[in-house]
């Protein structure tokens, strides 16, 4: 399959789902569980239990450690929003309120620092085209993604890297707030009311800048190849 | 709304032609569980997966379409792929009706107006469609051709951005993370008092900032109470001031403000002293030599720089009252007095002795006598 495959039209899909209606219930008290769980952690690591503190750290580090690295391409950045994200956190932990989720609130925390990071860039005019690893050299992003269709062919992953490079680049072209609400939407696979949460926005608003950015990521790929 | 049919009816045309283009590629027909995890946005998609295929007839046209957005394809020429991808970018700008199947705000619809069905489509891709909605969006998918091609060319869109994942963190990546983590936590003062205070501070603050309408009430209440504070302070000072000067002793009616005494006069018979006085119009005053009124009118005579027989008048006046009544005792004639002889500049040098009969002190008296100046 070429870069061109992912072009194609494909059969449509609906998500409604019968089966999963019956194990509604059953994931409903999972996740009622989880939630009460998670509660009693955020409790006693706001009365300074510091191994509570670390669990929570533990349920949401990576998630944020992949948005910080998808966004600004850096480790070493990455590193430094993922620590100031959690140091934050810890720090003013005892405001938090449960009046959203811990995961929205970390995740605010945490897109905030983000998006500071690429305004400042931006101001900068520093745009990356390549991701630096921890000491500076270059890495290779699509070379950490599985693919079980390309069969060593390397007309297909030359094809797959040139399509990787104008995506990024076409990314990188966007707002950082479009940009943020398009990683959290299409690469966290989080719902616009959450995203809006989270970027102190309602859904709407969020729906629109979604809109937006897949407007000009579509018409920025098309000009590429036009 | 006719434009808006204008407008959807271009944009079919435009779609027949790109969907004919598209069809002329002739790939392979995309497995359904791939669509599902194109549609959903990423292949780790956590709450948006779409996990079954919606396979009727409805969507035979889907299957049979392929559609190239801009890439390079074996079956299209060069001046075919150019048009494919003009078609494409038009079809993004021009295709409102249509775009709908990505976003449903782009476009409001007219109050009361039948909402288009590729509102519906839109939540495909925001991981929400009930079945009947999906029914009604398939039935008008199925003679759209413009949806059609919007919608592939979206889904495709969306295919080709799961292909560029991004990278996962890796173990190493994430491992030092944390312990960079846990020793910025190690040495972090977040737990002691001041901390504490401060996040105290900040929150307080961040819940005034965030109620605004309570802010404005404390504000407006600390008003009020300062206002009310501030007069009943004021009345309870003014009541004490009142009861002051109702328990207060009444005091002699004296001239009020006497500018200048112009003449002072006694007449031997009655032995009546007349003083004619300024205050704001000449006035005369005729009582006894020790009415309090002509004592404190004589002592403002004695202040009078200008004409030296008023001063005398005055001084004679009051030192002869001192000598056969005890009123000049009183301190203010006293110093009226003195201030007259400390200030006399007529030379008498040894003109006289001191007369015993003075109500002066020989040395008082001596030092008024002395020779001045020298």
């Amino acid at each position: 399959m070429s870069a061109a495959d992912a072009f194609r039209l494909p059969s449509i899909a609906l998500p409604a789902s019968r089966a999963s209606a019956k194990a509604a219930p059953a994931q409903t008290l999972a996740d009622e569980a989880s939630r009460a769980a998670e509660i009693m952690l955020i409790r006693e690591a706001q009365a300074g239990s510091r191994a509570a503190f670390d669990a929570l750290v533990r349920q949401y580090d990576q998630a944020i450690l992949r948005l910080a690295l998808r966004l600004t391409g850096s480790e070493q950045d990455a590193q430094d929003i993922h620590q100031e994200a959690f140091l934050k956190a810890y720090r003013y932990l005892g405001n938090f309120r449960f009046e959203c989720s811990f995961y929205t609130w970390i995740y605010r925390i945490a897109t905030n620092l983000c998006l500071d990071h690429l305004r400042r860039r931006k101001s900068r005019r520093e745009e990356q085209a390549v991701v630096l690893d921890g000491r500076g050299e270059e890495l290779d992003l699509l070379g950490n993604v599985s693919d079980d269709r390309s069969g060593a062919n390397p007309a297909r992953e030359l094809d797959r890297k040139v399509l990787g490079e104008k995506i990024q680049e076409a990314l990188g072209r966007l707002t950082p707030r479009e940009r943020m609400v398009f990683e959290l939407k299409h690469y966290q696979g989080l719902k616009l009311r959450a995203i809006g949460e989270m970027l102190q926005t309602t859904e709407e608003t969020a729906k629109n800048t979604l809109f937006r950015a897949t407007r000009k990521l579509r018409l920025q790929l098309a000009e590429m190849h036009g | 709304m006719k434009q808006q049919q204008q407008s959807a009816g271009m944009t079919c045309e435009m779609a027949q032609r790109l969907i004919a283009l598209a069809a002329m590629t002739g790939s392979d027909p995309q497995p359904a569980s791939e669509t599902a995890t194109a549609w959903a946005g990423s292949p780790r998609s956590a709450e948006s997966a779409h996990p079954e295929p919606y396979g009727d007839a409805h969507h035979e046209p889907f299957r049979e379409t392929r559609l190239s957005a801009g890439f390079p394809e074996a079956g299209l020429s060069g001046s075919e792929l150019s048009e494919l991808t003009q078609l494409n970018k038009q079809l993004s700008d021009d295709a409102l009706f249509c775009a709908l199947l990505v976003d449903p705000t782009l476009a409001e619809p007219a109050p009361g107006s039948m909402p288009h069905p590729g509102e519906a489509a839109a939540s495909y891709d925001l991981g929400a469609l009930a079945r009947p909605e999906g029914e009604a969006l398939a039935a008008h998918l199925a003679t759209c051709r413009s949806c059609q091609a919007e919608l592939a060319a979206t889904t495709a869109f969306f295919r080709a951005l799961a292909h560029e994942a991004g990278p996962e963190p890796s173990a190493t990546l994430l491992a030092r993370s944390r312990m960079r983590l846990d020793a910025s936590l190690d040495s972090c003062e977040c737990s002691g008092f001041w901390a504490r205070l401060s996040q105290q501070v900040s929150f307080t603050a961040g819940r005034l900032r965030a109620a605004p309408a309570l802010s404005s009430a404390i504000l407006l209440a600390g008003v009020i109470a300062g206002a009310y504070g501030g007069y009943k302070a004021g009345q309870s000072a003014h009541t004490a001031e009142e009861v002051r000067y109702l328990l207060a002793p009444p005091t002699p009616e004296v001239p009020s403000v006497v500018a200048d005494v112009s003449a002072v006069a006694r007449d031997p018979e009655t032995g009546m002293v007349e003083i004619r006085y300024d205050r704001l119009v000449p006035d005369v005053l005729t009582a006894p030599a020790d009415d309090p009124s002509i004592r404190e009118l004589l002592m403002a005579a004695t202040e009078n720089g200008t004409d030296p027989q008023v001063r005398n008048a005055s001084v004679n006046l009051l030192s002869g009252n001192c000598a056969g009544v005890t009123l000049c005792g009183t301190v203010p004639v006293r110093n009226a007095l003195l201030n007259v002889l400390a200030t006399d500049r007529t030379p008498r040098c040894g003109a006289r002795r001191w007369p015993a009969s003075s109500h002066l002190s020989r040395r008082t008296w001596k030092y008024a006598m002395r020779c001045w100046p020298r």
